[in-house]
């Protein structure tokens, strides 16, 4: 089957839920047997859980730590205590 | 909810609300302000909500329906430069202020990122980087939790077909 097939846009929401861990027991039976007989969505959901790890490595990039005094306030004083966070 | 509790929320949810807003604008002099304004919002509301409430969603809308006006703000400047015939001064999606990127795919996710509409972009960063469900994603955009769904999966459709168009770009034969 190729991508634009029926059957093929109609499974790749459960392929992407699959991939993100958040697949219903359900979901994740209908991809199985799709994907059994379609080399492109068994292509696809590799892909997407290919992105699922990309993801998750751009969530350990460091980010530059907040500016503790952005965290006070003329107005709200009591407020330094936001720089802890 | 008192001044002594809100200081202590506000201690737990800072750096994460900082990071989200980072995330979405890619520029940390921009989010420096749009988080203090997030906080600054909360600060003035926090006595309206309920005790029940999930304080880090609510603080989350906040900080989404801020950084929606920052993009709104944003297209207006770019839309008076271009009438001025001058190029608006844009942040560089693919490196983020003071980032160090672990590798280079996850920087062309990044890039990607930067370019999906704006509802998209905010519900991909809610749900994969912050974990948000999807019901806190929608009160947040202001619609339904299945279309908050919908903008995460169109957002990683389009992710997996830009890296996908990205990888054949690097194997075409150099001419």
């Amino acid at each position: 089957m190729s991508p634009s097939h029926p059957s093929c846009r109609a499974i790749e929401p459960d392929l992407v839920a699959l991939a993100g861990g958040e697949a219903t027991p359900t979901a994740a039976q209908a991809v199985e047997e799709h994907t059994a007989h379609c080399p492109s969505c068994r292509d696809a959901l590799r892909q997407y859980r290919a992105v699922e790890g990309l993801v998750a490595d751009l969530r350990r990039v460091p980010l530059p730590e907040v500016d503790s005094t952005l965290a006070r306030s003329s107005s709200h004083p009591a407020w330094p205590i936001c720089a802890a966070a | 909810m008192g001044e002594d509790a809100f200081e202590i929320v506000v201690a737990a949810h800072h750096a994460e609300i900082h990071r989200y807003v980072l995330r979405v604008t890619a520029r940390s002099s921009d989010a420096d302000d749009l988080s203090q304004e997030t906080f600054i919002r909360a600060f003035r509301a926090h006595r309206t909500l309920p005790p029940d409430a999930n304080f880090r969603a609510w603080l989350f809308a906040i900080a989404t329906n801020v950084c929606r006006n920052y993009f709104r703000g944003e297209k207006r400047r770019r839309l008076a430069y271009a009438a001025a015939g001058h190029d608006a001064p844009a942040a560089d999606p693919a490196s983020p202020d003071g980032r160090v990127l672990v590798s280079e795919a996850s920087g062309r996710i990044d890039a990607i990122v930067a370019r999906l509409p704006m509802k998209q972009r905010l519900a991909f960063t809610m749900r994969k980087m912050h974990d948000l469900d999807y019901e806190a994603i929608g009160k947040s955009l202001e619609c339904s939790e299945d279309s908050a769904r919908a903008h995460v999966f169109q957002a990683l459709k389009k992710i997996r077909r830009g890296l996908d168009e990205l990888a054949s770009m690097d194997t075409e034969p150099v001419r």
